[in-house]
């Protein structure tokens, strides 16, 4: 196993990990009110070039009264969802929500980023100016770790995992979650650490799901949102690279792959 | 002093998702004999192991008469999206060349409409195999009637053809030259045992060995 450090240097200077964990990464903007289907639809249409597939999903509130055994249908609205041939690039508008997400393999933050400017100037020249109440930034992780007969220690590739006691020698199943007041950007991260079924045989897999947002004086320029899009990334990377050991990091430079 | 507990990942709880048993429909004792109160928490645990994500959101069919394009469009979209979750075991090439395989094998022009789409389940057996056996060479793709993927390699006389079933189950047919035979063997195993049936044939080495072109 390479020394503690020897990992987290490799990765330093480079955008991305050769072969990140990341399942799922997605950048949200919500706004305080709502657009309507037309104006969401137009946005979506807009958008065909770069995301040939839409799908149009209808929301509605269903409310049955048993007693008088009646049912109410209230429509509301639609969420257009976009995706690229590849089905991993996605941008999703909601009736108060604007966002893009990256599905695996994840090309780095800098296209990333760039895919999100692009899809925003957009948005912001057909939609006019919207309130914006919460910008956030998540990224989903599944970290695969080759099992040792039937078991998996987490606590060896992990730094956020369920702590048991002494008297229960094996677990399971975990799932925990913890929120992370993060005052330096105005923000509160959000991190999931769960085990999960791992797709690949011979591995366990454990997810790592962490979502900072701002709800707290939201910027509203492009510029401030974009500097701020970027001090939650560099806080997600610390969280990130903090909730894991060098054994995890050690997978994501692994050239075991399917070639 | 040992930080933290071995995590147990023996066969039968790997297929349990523990979590979706404690709270799920099955659990009467929570849905009948307990306070809204202890439902709320409940729902709240649960929810940290099923938190909707943007890939998530699919089309609801409402109409299981869907038009054939669709099907294929939904079928093709959940592999890929599929993939997606394990791509950092495979090199884009790898994977750009398997989309290509998929879009060939669903393309509308071709399909037979009594035909099956390709299921997710059998994809995702599918794509353990490949990680199983790392082969060297692609395989031939092909969908069963009932939309199961089939992988298969060919060189002379020798043969294998797999059909992927959901949940790990795997149909095999191996043909190879004996005596101037063509002695076949057929079965019906899961994933993590086809590596010690298919052994006495040396089947791992073989497909390791081929190169694709």
């Amino acid at each position: 196993m390479a020394d503690p450090a020897s990992n987290r240097d490799r990765a330093e200077g480079k955008d991305v990990y050769p072969y990140p964990p990341i399942t799922e990464a997605i950048i949200e903007i919500r706004f305080e009110a709502e657009s309507s289907d037309d104006e969401r639809r137009k946005v979506s249409g807009k958008l065909a070039e770069y995301y040939p597939f839409e799908s149009a999903l209808v929301n509605q509130e269903v409310h049955v009264d048993v007693d008088k055994q009646t049912v109410h249908v209230k429509p509301e609205g639609s969420v257009f969802r976009r995706s690229a041939n590849d089905e991993t690039e996605l941008a999703v508008f909601g009736p108060q929500n604007f966002l893009i997400a990256q599905l695996g393999n994840y090309p780095g933050w800098n296209i990333f980023f760039g895919r999100f400017e692009r899809d925003w100037a957009l948005w912001r020249r057909l939609m006019q100016f919207r309130k914006i109440n919460r910008i956030g930034v998540r990224f989903i992780n599944r970290i695969d770790v080759p099992k040792e007969g039937s078991t998996a220690r987490h606590e060896d590739y992990l730094n956020v995992y369920a702590h048991m006691p002494v008297e229960i020698e094996e677990i399971g199943a975990y799932a925990l979650q913890v929120q992370v007041p993060l005052a330096e950007i105005k923000c509160v991260g959000t991190i999931n650490s769960a085990s999960v079924p791992s797709p690949v045989p011979g591995f366990a897999s454990f997810m790592l799901d962490i979502d900072i947002g701002r709800i707290i004086d939201v910027p509203q320029k492009n510029a401030d949102i974009f500097t701020v899009l970027n001090e939650i990334r560099g806080v997600k990377n610390t969280l990130f690279e903090s909730s894991i050991k060098d054994a995890a990091r050690e997978r994501f430079f692994d050239e075991q792959q399917l070639k | 002093m040992r930080l933290a507990k071995d995590f147990l990942m023996n066969n039968s709880l790997n297929k349990l998702p523990a979590l979706e048993i404690w709270g799920g429909p099955q659990d009467i004792a929570l849905r009948f004999a307990s306070s809204a109160a202890t439902q709320s928490l409940v729902r709240f645990a649960g929810n940290l192991q099923n938190v909707p994500t943007p890939s998530m959101l699919t089309t609801v069919v409402l109409n299981e008469n869907k038009p054939i394009e669709e099907l294929l469009y939904d079928a093709l979209a959940a592999a890929k999206i599929y993939t997606s979750q394990v791509a950092m075991h495979m090199d884009r090439l790898w994977r750009d060349k398997l989309f290509k395989q998929l879009d060939s094998l669903l393309d509308q022009e071709e399909w037979v409409e009594e035909d099956v789409p390709l299921q997710r389940a059998s994809f995702a057996t599918f794509l353990k195999i490949m990680f199983l056996f790392k082969p060297g060479k692609r395989p031939g793709l092909g969908l069963s009637v009932t939309g199961n993927l089939i992988g298969a390699w060919t060189e002379g006389d020798r043969q294998l053809t797999i059909e992927c079933l959901a949940n790990d189950v795997v149909r095999y047919v191996f043909s190879h030259p004996v005596d101037g035979h063509i002695e076949r063997t057929a079965g019906e195993t899961t994933v993590p045992r086809l590596c010690a049936v298919l052994a006495p044939y040396e089947v791992a080495a073989w497909l390791k060995s081929k190169q694709d072109h």
